[in-house]
């Protein structure tokens, strides 16, 4: 694994990303409260394939916020990316706005997306369907709600205990920030206009615990995307790569691995 | 020194057991909870209040804006000064403000300011708060991530509005406007001075500064703990080699005036509790949406405006200990004075908000407090800052030039 930067287009803040693995690529998608780092789940997928994993712009050490206004420019973003690498077509392992973010590439750029795995995707609303407001939470413990069990944040965010409570405090607050500029007040991101386009075969994962995100949403997007499927993951809230990453690694392996 | 009355209108009826029973005051405080006769009587009294206040000599009487709650019931401020416009004379209506973030296009502000200006003979102070985050966030769903980029640009936006005499096209990021000319302009030129309501963000300190804007510090965690803000203020306007003085600097201070020391615990004491009870009473998740704070602002440890961590600081206490720790300024009028002097030489500022009406405090005890300050405490208090000139306050038209609305009379067939 290593961890690198990449400067897409001239005038625009540096991407940084994991790179790590051999095999066909996957493009990694990260969801609304960032990444660990090198996450198990990642590290775990990138036995068999060769893991690309970029922070979006705005989150973790990224910025460039200011650079991108709409999804459309997160598309673009990301296939800037991709031709700055030279990968022509991945596979792709969206979670929670990473997954909004993944759904919209496939939608618009059909011919770069091999496959698709859509987990806990955000960025359709239902009125029927309420989730937890995620960014109405209690500053102090921000992502506890992105989980089936809260005590679990303790572990797998707030990382070993040698990071300043400060700085994480300040991370999660940018992270979610930055998922804010995309996702507020509601999180209706027009993309259930745009699902009907994709053309790759599509797995989609709901988690029973994700109160963010209820699980009856993954009917919603299974209906509009012409080539999908579904699967539940259960003891896990929103972030599944978190609290199911063995799990989370063998699904989106092994849908990137079965023959059409 | 210039004293300003100020009535935040809580709604006074919030049951007993609010704390127990709701989670908060804002954002989703339950609507069943508010009756409308009575909203009736309260807006009257609150309004009267505030009349009362200019007749006793204050200088400005305040209003100001907050939405979905029952801390403060003015959602639009605008109305609440046009009606104080017609029935007051001299005094400055400081409209402590209008949360310009939150108009689309942002030219109403400009337009309804200029009409009160207007209205009231140039008597408006303009205030330009950001807005809490339960305010500008949550109840009216702006994005936290965009929302200091917004109100910079309605602010550009507003100022050229009212100076610029020709018409223009405004191509912003968040306004687009081929024709900007509003009618009427302000009395004030170039415009009504500009007061800028910031709780604990340090870029309002450079604002503020650096465009000669009058630094409005409001907090209900009393002036010992605004020391180190207002500091803050004085300390950026000397390192950009400006000019000290206190009257670009104003606080809101809770204040209690009785006869006695004990009569202040025993018969006001009540309503400040309902107040840090009830009405701070906030649910953490509505007080600060990620990107509400800038990064520098949550480096530098301060608390969102109202409603942050710190605000229920007052709840439990008794009501020494709110008088010890600058909660509150109370007691009779010789305590008073001499805790308001401290106030004014520690913050050193030229200008305070004296929020008299409290809570639930009914009328008749808030006009026998405000006299009290009027005559006992505020004319001892005038001499301080002697020396400095304000330019922050309004600059009316002269009297010959003053309309004279005509009295209220009952109609001829009643």
């Amino acid at each position: 694994m290593e961890q690198l930067t990449l400067t897409v287009r001239p005038g625009t803040a540096p991407v940084h990303f994991f790179r790590g693995g051999a095999g066909e690529p996957v493009l990694y998608l990260h969801h609304l409260a960032g990444m660990q780092g090198w996450e198990p789940a990642i590290a775990e997928l990138a036995t068999k394939f060769e893991v690309f994993a970029p922070y979006h712009p705005g989150w973790g050490p990224s910025q460039g916020l200011d650079d991108v206004e709409t999804g459309l420019d997160l598309v673009l973003h990301y296939i800037d990316f991709l031709d700055a690498l030279g990968l022509d077509r991945v596979h792709v392992v969206g979670h929670s706005i990473g997954a909004w973010i993944g759904a919209e590439l496939a939608a618009i750029r059909p011919d770069r997306v091999r496959k698709l795995v859509l987990f806990t995707p955000i960025g359709i609303w239902d009125d029927e369907i309420r989730g937890e407001d995620p960014f109405a939470q209690n500053p102090l413990r921000a992502t506890e709600v992105l989980f089936a069990d809260p005590a679990r944040r303790e572990n797998l965010i707030l990382r070993d205990g040698t990071v300043d409570p400060l700085e994480n405090y300040v991370q999660e607050m940018k992270d979610l920030k930055a998922a804010a500029k995309f996702l507020w007040p509601i999180p209706d991101t027009g993309v259930i206009r745009r699902l009907p386009r994709i053309q790759a075969p599509t797995m989609l994962v709901g988690a029973a615990a994700d109160r963010v995100v209820p699980p009856a949403y993954i009917p919603i997007w299974k209906a509009h995307i012409p080539r999908a499927e579904s699967k539940t993951i259960l003891d896990a809230g929103h972030l599944v790569n978190l609290e199911q990453p063995s799990r989370f690694a063998t699904i989106a392996g092994s849908w990137f691995l079965r023959p059409n | 020194m210039k004293f300003h009355w100020f009535n935040l209108m809580p709604y006074p009826y919030l049951p007993d057991d609010f704390r127990q029973k709701y989670r908060s005051v804002w954002v989703d405080v339950d609507s069943r909870l508010y009756d409308p006769v009575k909203g009736h009587r309260i807006y009257h009294d609150y309004l009267d209040l505030l009349e009362f206040a200019a007749e006793l000599g204050f200088d400005g009487i305040g209003v100001n804006e907050h939405h979905a709650n029952a801390y403060g019931l003015m959602p639009s401020p605008a109305l609440m000064a046009a009606t104080l416009a017609r029935r007051t004379r001299n005094v400055s209506i400081v409209l402590l403000g209008m949360s310009i973030a939150l108009y689309n296009p942002p030219t109403r502000v400009a337009e309804e300011m200029a009409m009160l200006d207007v209205i009231s003979g140039g008597r408006l102070i303009a205030g330009f708060p950001v807005g809490t985050s339960m305010d500008t966030n949550y109840a009216f769903g702006a994005n936290p991530a965009t929302l200091r980029e917004r109100y910079q640009e309605n602010h550009d936006l507003i100022i050229r509005a009212w100076t610029d005499p020709d018409v223009f096209a405004w191509n912003g990021r968040f306004n687009k406007l081929r024709y900007v000319n509003i009618w009427p302009r302000p009395i004030q030129k170039p415009h009504p001075p500009i007061w800028i309501p910031g709780g604990g963000s340090i870029e309002t300190w450079d604002f503020c500064a650096a465009r000669g804007y009058n630094y409005s510090y409001l907090s209900f965690s009393g002036f010992k703990r605004a020391a180190q803000l207002m500091n803050g203020f004085h300390d950026r306007v000397a390192e950009l080699g400006l000019p000290f003085n206190p009257y670009q600097a104003s606080f809101a201070q809770q204040i209690i005036v009785a006869e006695s020391d004990a009569e202040a615990e025993e018969s006001y004491f009540q309503h400040a509790k309902y107040f840090f009870e009830r009405c701070l009473h906030i649910y953490p998740g509505f007080a600060d949406a990620p990107g509400y704070r800038t990064e520098a602002t949550i480096r530098a440890g301060l608390k969102a405006q109202v409603g942050g961590v710190s605000s229920g600081g007052a709840v439990g206490k008794s009501y020494r200990q709110c008088v010890d720790e600058g909660f509150l300024v109370a007691g009779n009028p010789d305590q008073v004075t001499e805790q308001m002097e401290h106030l004014i030489t520690s913050l050193r500022v030229g200008h305070v908000f004296c929020l008299l009406h409290i809570g639930d405090m009914p009328r008749e005890k808030c006009e026998k407090s405000t006299r009290l300050f009027a005559e006992k405490v505020m004319p001892r208090l005038r001499h301080l800052w002697q020396g400095y000139e304000d330019h922050w306050s309004p600059r009316p038209l002269p009297p010959h030039l003053m309309a004279e609305p005509r009295p209220i009379r009952q109609p001829i067939n009643a």
